[in-house]
């Protein structure tokens, strides 16, 4: 079979069965193992074995369950609401008022947690209340919160830059630095959007909270803790003192100690931190193996280098190759979650992009702000989910409030791709 | 039927807890690796391996549990749409599709396991781990996993919901 027609025909029978809830690395594994039986002379179980084991044997994957540990270990702390007792002193006085307390705890809280649902759910859970208690507008809220949320995807460390870094074998700690100028520019990029909404509208920020300088100062130790955490996880690997994994395993050492010094946990809550952890690493874990298996499977059937091929054919410019790529992620993202997203497409888009010039360092933040960008368009987004539930808000609400912060962000994946060196800068200046 | 179901269950959280100790244990040997480099300028030389082998444990080992919890990924647009008829037999076909990915899964780890067994592999590193313990872990994550969708068939077959 035409290696083009072949994808088409896989990916028709990979949505049928996502869209009949067949579970997702159910269907991965499934299409994988009928493209290896019917087009290729390999024995599909041997396989089978072969890379179920060999996908989920990896050093640099064990940085997976330790991030999750210690996110788990995190949202049982009271890290969230020292942050917003420390932070607001010193956000009050700009147009959007203590909105801007939603951007930039999730920014710091980015720094430590790996995942953006966890971002959302820590801070949403002390910062949705608080801001409601105040009168602040309930659509910047949430919608501030979903798309600041998605920073824990970008600044490191990151679950999906770890997930990237393994199936394309990219450096995860040049993944990890390549994404702080990015983050903070969308940081940046979310709070002047919080000072325009907050000049246009002042009534949806109010004031009210008057601070002063003694304030702000005991503010400061409030942000001792989290700042400590940081030191530890990120100082540690560009210190040269750690491996991305042991960082992470210094993390949890990190988290657990501050959870006993807040004294919020018990040992119900320690056994759900650690339970809860290990389902999420197996759901994530199949989920890698099945879709290794499907690249494999793609990779035995010529179908990248066709693609490849074929687009080199179509004689697109690098840009328009990536606004039809940037499109094609904005569609999916609105039926997969973000990490599926990645491991589905991955072996189609990696040899499309680098073929095109790009590097793929690059690749791996520009995807990364495409699952941001999934996490927060209806009607499958996770952030979405996390905070419909901590602000028992609907559902298309909370999407539509975070449409601005969708545009932002697409504005900063268009960016990236005029300016790639935004991602390349630091990743240049690290040695090996 | 219930009695199946209930042991299926039953052993989907003991896997499950021995995952957890899995991540524990994987937690403490790498703080223990870097102690020891750090302090004594020395290793255990069986970190970064053991680590990868538990990594495969903690994802067989709870994906029965996992599915036990409903936390592995599905989409479920059009199932939400459904009533809960509907559901049940959508539920019904997955769950009998699960279970053949899941009876392919224990064939192909438990001919790798046998293969390390007759063979007797041995890792490359230093520690020259024999390879069949960590795929048998594999195996009775792979098992239980199975144990679980035929709980989730039976269930379905039977009249309960999701």
């Amino acid at each position: 079979m035409d290696p083009l027609v072949a994808v088409v025909v896989l990916l028709a029978i990979l949505f049928l069965l996502l869209g009949l809830s067949v579970w997702v690395f159910v269907s991965l594994f499934a299409v994988a193992l009928v493209s290896i039986d019917l087009f290729t002379s390999t024995p599909p179980l041997r396989l089978l074995g072969n890379i179920a084991w060999n996908a989920t044997d990896s050093w640099a994957l064990v940085a997976l369950p330790l991030f999750i540990f210690m996110g788990e270990l995190l949202l049982r702390t009271r890290i969230s609401e020292r942050m917003f007792d420390g932070l607001a002193p010193w956000l009050a006085w700009l147009p959007g008022r203590l909105l801007h307390t939603n951007v930039v705890a999730s920014t710091i809280f980015a720094a430590v947690s790996g995942s953006s649902a966890a971002t959302a759910a820590t801070i949403g859970k002390i910062n949705i209340p608080e801001l409601r208690k105040r009168g602040y507008d309930d659509d910047l809220i949430l919608g501030s919160l979903a798309g600041a949320g998605t920073l824990g995807f970008l600044i490191p460390p990151s679950l999906v830059m770890i997930i990237y870094g393994v199936l394309a074998e990219v450096s995860i700690g040049k993944l990890f630095i390549a994404g702080v100028i990015p983050g903070l520019l969308l940081a940046g990029g979310f709070m002047l959007y919080l000072v325009y909404a907050g000049l246009r509208w002042p009534e949806k920020a109010p004031g009210g909270d008057r601070y002063t300088w003694g304030d702000r100062f005991v503010g400061l130790v409030n942000l001792v803790p989290v700042t400590l955490l940081i030191l530890l996880v990120l100082g540690s690997i560009y210190m040269g003192f750690a491996t991305p994994t042991e960082s992470a395993a210094i993390g949890v050492l990190g988290a657990f100690l501050l959870a006993l010094a807040y004294r919020s946990l018990t040992l119900e809550s320690f056994k759900q931190a650690v339970l809860g952890s290990v389902r999420t690493t197996s759901m994530i874990g199949l989920i890698i193996a099945g879709a290794s298996l499907l690249s494999t499977a793609m990779g035995f059937m010529g179908i990248p280098t066709a693609l490849a091929a074929w687009i080199a054919s179509l004689g697109l410019s690098k840009y328009l190759l990536v606004v039809v790529i940037a499109l094609f992620y904005v569609v999916l993202g609105f039926f997969l979650d973000g990490i599926s997203m990645i491991v589905i497409t991955l072996p189609i888009t990696l040899p499309l992009v680098t073929q095109a010039g790009f590097s793929p360092l690059w690749f791996g933040i520009f995807l990364v702000l495409m699952v941001e960008a999934a996490q927060i368009t209806p009607p499958v987004g996770f952030n979405l989910f996390v905070i419909q539930g901590v602000a028992r808000a609907p559902i298309l609400r909370v999407a539509r409030a975070a449409l601005p912060f969708f545009v932002i962000l697409m504005g900063l994946a268009a960016l990236i791709t005029v300016w790639p060196e935004v991602v390349l800068f630091l990743p240049q200046l690290m040695r090996g | 039927m219930r009695s199946i179901v209930r042991a299926a269950e039953g052993l989907a959280t003991l896997t499950g807890w021995v995952a957890g100790f899995l991540l524990l244990l994987t937690t403490g040997l790498i703080l223990f690796e870097i102690a020891l480099r750090q302090l004594f300028g020395r290793s255990t030389l069986i970190a970064e391996e053991y680590s990868g082998y538990f990594m495969a444990g903690i994802v067989y080992l709870a994906a029965g549990y996992t599915l036990q919890k409903g936390e592995h990924i599905r989409v479920g647009l059009l199932r939400e749409r459904l009533s809960p008829a509907w559901q049940r037999r959508l539920d019904l076909i997955a769950g009998l599709l699960g279970l053949v990915f899941a009876t392919l899964l224990v064939l192909a780890l438990g001919n790798q396991t046998l293969d390390a067994l007759h063979y007797g592999t041995r890792s490359f590193l230093p520690s020259r781990t024999p390879l069949v313990y960590p795929y048998a872990t594999a195996l009775a994550g792979a098992l239980v996993l199975w144990t679980g969708f035929v709980a989730f068939v039976l269930r379905r077959w039977a009249g309960e919901e999701g």
